[in-house]
């Protein structure tokens, strides 16, 4: 690890802008150890993540301002020589989708202001924030149930027949039967493809892996790196971890290359009422099993709305199981600390601390 | 006719102007919604540069063909739908042409709050200094600044688009900066530094 003597030295590491990002979970960890580690250091860290803010939001409006430039010119200017310019402009740049995600995840997770309160709805894009869920009935009769900080989006040719929607996040799907249109679920990993089924979709930005359970019917997911197809049965999920891309490109020596993860097992069902966890937050209901803490902290910021921070590391890879029905967060804290020795306290409204 | 402050006239009240031939209220909506748009358009088309060709593309066409546009009930939707429509079109080579039909209130396409709230925000005044800053600099370390925290490529993607070694890019973002640092500490000499503002501000409740 090279020494960072300058705010330039840590806006030119690419670990680094990960970081500011939210981008790669390991640059992440690495990151907030590394602050802790390095206290006499915090202080400029924290300096060259305001200032990678501004300077992210500085060239945003230096691309505005120059591109209105350029509209200026065309509306005021000579019409002719537009076609060799297009065509330039035309060069393709492969992460232009995923500056936006980046972005995105980065005002989800931000400290900076809260959204405003109102939700803007519309018919062919619905939004959830944390701690919200709605019901949705798509134009084809679909039933579909949105979990929390879960964003969904008709395909450009839904009402047409072209039954597409884009998933970010985690949804309940009841699928209107029509075997001349196919109903299909498109993610980041994966896509599913059902003709008339019940399943629940799970895909978050932040999180590796991609969920899909099968309660009846049947689906096939096609993982988009391994160009394969896996059929369920009725009663099976499969949770997919696609290699990660980040890993190619590292140019530090922390993140270890992630591997890929692919497994069918059985749905997870409560002896006790044979409920099925996997879709138990449709009931309001928030279960878990055998989760790590670092997994069960998001799902938790997500359910509650609120910023959870693991502050020792060697936590994160405690494991819990529960099942809570309308509990607030102290309420299932209390409970958890019963089966795993930590502490928590609140440090502001928004964000809650757990230690050992 | 258009407010003095022109942030304060609505969309349509811009549309209107607009109409009548005011370039001024062209790019008041073009600044508007330039950003949302493109976020907008991403998701359909994940291709920057292809998109932000089709917002000016749209926007042009708006001027020219002014005085066949209707008043417009709701011109965010109106935008939204056409933008759309002409990435839909993004494999024929013809310059797409919206219909005149083109019904603004049939499908609302208003994207999610937070797509827009980026843009909507209000800018604080390092991050303006910082545009002004960036805009400034010689146009090949803007493209490399650009790439690195707009797109926010790979050091390795820049190489291979620009041809450039690691290692250069690498020191040409470097020097960019810490031009730009020490551009901003010259200009913001003699006001408040943000931070002490905002302790100042925050006890105050």
């Amino acid at each position: 690890m090279k020494p960072f003597h300058s705010i330039a030295d840590l806006l030119t590491d690419e670990s680094f802008l990960n970081y500011c990002r939210q981008r790669n979970e390991a640059d992440i960890v690495y990151w907030e150890a590394y602050i802790r580690d390095h206290p006499l250091q915090a202080p400029m860290i924290r300096e060259a993540q305001q200032e990678w803010w501004h300077l992210a939001q500085g060239v945003q409006q230096a691309d505005l301002q120059a591109q209105l430039a350029l509209l200026k010119q065309q509306v005021e200017g000579a019409p002719a020589a537009k076609k060799g310019a297009r065509l330039l402009s035309l060069i393709k740049y492969a992460a232009a989708a995923a500056v936006i995600a980046g972005i995105l995840v980065w005002t989800f997770t931000g400290t900076h202001k809260q959204l405003p309160g109102g939700k803007l709805m519309a018919v062919n894009q619905y939004a959830n924030k944390a701690g919200q869920r709605q019901q949705v009935v798509l134009p084809d009769g679909s039933r579909v149930i949105l979990n929390a900080a879960s964003n969904m989006r008709l395909g450009p040719q839904f009402k047409e027949g072209q039954r597409e929607v884009y998933l970010e996040g985690e949804a309940f799907f009841e699928v209107t039967p029509d075997a001349t249109r196919p109903f299909t679920v498109y993610m980041k990993d994966a896509s599913i493809r059902v003709l008339g089924t019940s399943f629940n979709a799970r895909s978050y930005t932040g999180e590796d892996y991609t969920e899909t359970a099968l309660i009846k019917g049947s689906v096939e997911i096609t993982l988009k790196k391994e160009n394969k197809i896996i059929r369920l049965q009725p009663s099976q999920k499969l949770l997919y971890k696609a290699a990660s891309p980040d890993s190619i490109v590292q140019t530090t020596t922390t993140a270890t290359p992630a591997k890929k993860y692919l497994a069918v097992t059985p749905l997870t069902i409560d002896p006790r009422d044979s409920s099925v966890a996997e879709v138990a937050w449709m009931e309001n209901k928030l279960v878990f099993f055998d989760e790590p803490l670092d997994q069960l902290a998001k799902r938790l910021e997500r359910w509650y709305g609120i910023k959870i921070r693991i502050e020792n590391q060697d936590m994160k890879q405690l494991r819990f199981s529960g099942a809570f029905e309308k509990e607030d967060l102290p309420k299932v804290l209390q409970v958890l600390q019963l089966t795993m020795p930590f502490h928590y306290r609140k440090e502001t409204d928004s964000v809650m601390v757990l230690y050992k | 006719m258009l407010n003095e402050n022109k942030t304060e006239n609505s969309d349509e009240d811009l549309w209107e102007s607009l109409l009548t031939g005011d370039k001024d209220a062209l790019y008041l909506l073009y600044t508007r919604f330039y950003q949302p748009l493109l976020f907008f358009g991403l998701k359909y088309k994940a291709d920057a540069p292809f998109v932000k060709d089709a917002i000016n593309q749209l926007f042009l066409y708006l001027w020219e063909k002014r005085d066949r546009l209707h008043v417009a009930r709701n011109v965010r939707n109106y935008l939204y739908t056409s933008l759309r429509r002409l990435l839909a079109k993004q494999g024929l080579q013809e310059m797409y042409v919206p219909t005149d039909h083109l019904e603004e209130e049939g499908q609302p396409v208003v994207p999610s709050r937070e797509d827009t709230w980026i843009a909507e925000q209000e800018l604080d005044q390092r991050s303006l200094l910082m545009a002004a800053a960036i805009n400034k600099l010689p146009s090949r370390l803007r493209q490399l600044l650009l790439m690195k925290y707009y797109e926010n490529l790979s050091y390795e993607e820049i190489a291979s688009k620009t041809g450039l070694s690691l290692r250069t890019i690498y020191n040409k973002n470097h020097e960019a900066i810490t031009r730009l640092r020490q551009d901003l500490e010259k200009s913001s000499s003699g006001t408040i530094p943000l931070q002490t503002l905002l302790l100042l501000l925050s006890s105050l409740f």
